[in-house]
């Protein structure tokens, strides 16, 4: 038997094992991931020290931190978040996009829910550090969410009186951390016609992989415009059943086109989801 | 130039491909991932692409340290690297024997194809991995493309015994799409490309940097300045760092720690950098980086 036969017959089996090459993939990989990040990151230096909040496990909608098991709809939500996760994540590797602004015609349509979920989709991600931002100054709608944490928040950094790292919060995930928008509801736009705001989301994308910001409705008030001129792209929730085909026209007449990176049709019915659906979910 | 002055204890925009100072921005980190999972997994070929500057030879130098220190299956790892592949074939041939370390009197070409078959079939009955990198490979012969892919040839039924990676300009794949190479192109087992960066990872990019080279967090570069660097450059790593070098030498001279949009127009006409959409708004580029690269930067593993 020639020589070169036996050995390609041992390659063979070590190749047909395949849990050993991925394995080893991933072994490079990790090691290239702890030089890459071990003390040698500047969001480690620069979040250093910065305040921690616990995530209320109680209050969080559909995707749930605590290992509890989610209920039936809320598996297929996971499933739908991470969707819409490998979608946005796609179009970040296609651009380099890192902040994205999320918005919708009027309030009410899901936006705050769909910023929190996808935020904890992402940052379930290994190298995904991912900033979430309360920017609805108005009805801090995130912030309540989160327990309104007490302390310098967005309105103090953009008007000079807190440091950009001050007013960024650490979460129970390690991958997430959030700004609140304040201990009172914040009137008029003044926050975000300055130079601060811009500052403050360049500053956000040399430490974060991502920044979502949740914002104000586009309809009724400016706020969005200037929120989103300094961010890279714009998500937009619309709600099914419910945003009228007319407002959504017209909201969408105000964004840039080349910015929308997403439509996302919130709360679908459920009907649409077939049953056999959800038992494959369940069994995962 | 007085390196305290900016608060740094080294140099931070240095040219050469020092892997210490390889930042992944997203563009790397994916092509690296497709790189690694690429050799590891014995995938043939791997062809890495990207316009002049965007990291191709820094991220192959930084394949072979990782590879080197982590000896990734465990066993030996057996790597030639060619940087300049304008070579006759048996020139070509003489090369990668050298590279990989194998002693071969004499100059027939069976002799040295069969001691380059023992080499491989030694690397992995001991379980390790043998790795041929060429870059600079848009410059390869239709006669050199025919040895890579006859190198390649050497494989069980499973797995390929030399793992050849492939790095050059946006040409190769528009080469390896030609007619000519479809025996080629059907062997290439995974593909990546890099693109130049966005505003943003520009800013990370410099800001990370920065922190490597010692900087206590207070960058020397203004906002504003950091946007200007952006344009001239055009996002492309190289470029980048020659222009923030020049920054800051221009600062240095001028004592001057905080580098605004003049001192980067200044640097940027010393260097004759031009950016060639330098009139576009910011905010657009951000999203679409210029060069040709945008846009297909998802690696594809086949």
């Amino acid at each position: 038997m020639s020589k070169f036969f036996d050995e390609t017959q041992k390659a063979e089996q070590w190749a047909a094992n395949q849990n050993i090459v991925n394995a080893q993939a991933q072994e490079v990989l990790e090691t290239v991931r702890q030089t890459d990040t071990a003390g040698k990151d500047v969001a480690d230096v620069r979040l250093r020290g910065c305040r921690r909040i616990k995530l209320p496990s109680a209050g969080l909608p559909l995707i749930s931190s605590n290992g509890k098991t989610p209920d039936k709809l809320a598996l297929v939500a996971t499933e739908c978040y991470r969707g819409l996760r490998t979608r946005l994540l796609r179009q970040q590797s296609k651009t380099g996009l890192r902040s994205v602004v999320i918005t919708s015609a009027f309030a009410g349509e899901g936006k705050t829910l769909t910023a929190l979920n996808l935020a904890l989709a992402c940052a379930g991600l290994a190298d995904q550090r991912v900033l979430l931002v309360d920017a609805d100054l108005r009805t801090r709608g995130l912030s309540k969410l989160l327990g309104e944490p007490q302390g310098p928040a967005l309105p103090d950094a953009l008007s000079g009186g807190a440091a950009f790292p001050d007013v960024v919060l650490a979460t129970d995930l390690a991958n997430l951390h959030v700004v609140a928008a304040g201990a009172k509801p914040a009137g008029g736009n003044e926050p975000f016609t300055g130079n601060r705001w811009k500052e403050f989301v360049g500053w956000c994308g040399e430490s974060f992989k991502l920044v979502l910001v949740d914002s104000p409705p586009i309809l009724p008030l400016a706020d969005f415009e200037l929120i989103s001129a300094s961010c890279d792209a714009v998500m937009f929730v619309v709600r099914a059943l419910h945003t009228k085909r007319q407002v959504m026209r017209q909201a969408a007449a105000q964004l840039e086109g080349k910015k929308v990176v997403g439509v996302v049709f919130n709360g679908a019915p459920a009907g649409g989801v077939h049953k056999e659906y959800l038992s494959y979910y369940r069994a995962e | 130039m007085d390196l305290a002055f900016f608060h740094l204890r080294e140099e931070p925009f240095r040219l050469t491909p020092d892997p210490r100072f390889l930042h992944f921005a997203e563009p790397h980190r994916t092509a690296f991932t497709t790189l690694v999972k690429g050799v590891t997994a014995r995938k043939g070929i791997i062809v890495l692409t990207g316009p002049v500057g965007t990291g191709k030879t820094t991220l192959l130098h930084f394949l072979l340290k990782v590879l080197a220190e982590k000896k990734a299956s465990g066993g030996p790892v057996a790597s030639a690297f060619l940087w300049n592949p304008t070579l006759t074939p048996p020139e070509f041939l003489e090369a990668v024997l050298d590279e990989l370390g194998i002693d071969c009197p004499s100059a027939s070409k069976p002799r040295r194809l069969s001691a380059l078959h023992q080499k491989l079939l030694e690397t992995q009955r001991r379980n390790g991995t043998a790795v041929l990198l060429v870059d600079e490979a848009h410059l390869l012969s239709w006669e050199l493309l025919e040895e890579v892919r006859l190198l390649s040839n050497i494989d069980t039924y499973a797995a390929k015994l030399l793992q050849i990676v492939l790095a050059g300009q946006p040409e190769l794949s528009a080469l390896l799409k030609q007619p000519r190479a479809r025996a080629l192109q059907q062997r290439v087992g995974a593909q990546c490309e890099l693109r130049p960066l966005s505003l943003a990872e520009t800013r990370a990019y410099v800001a990370q940097r920065l922190h490597v080279a010692g900087s206590d967090g207070a960058s020397p570069f203004l906002p504003r300045a950091l946007e200007a660097i952006h344009q001239y450059a055009e996002g492309i790593p190289r470029m980048i760092n020659q222009l923030c070098d020049g920054c800051l030498e221009m600062g240095f001279d001028a004592k001057n720690n905080q580098i605004g949009v003049n001192i980067v127009e200044d640097a940027a006409a010393a260097l004759g950098f031009h950016g060639s959409s330098a009139a576009a708004p910011v905010g657009e580029r951000a999203i679409h980086p210029g060069g040709t690269g945008a846009g297909q930067a998802m690696p594809q593993v086949s």
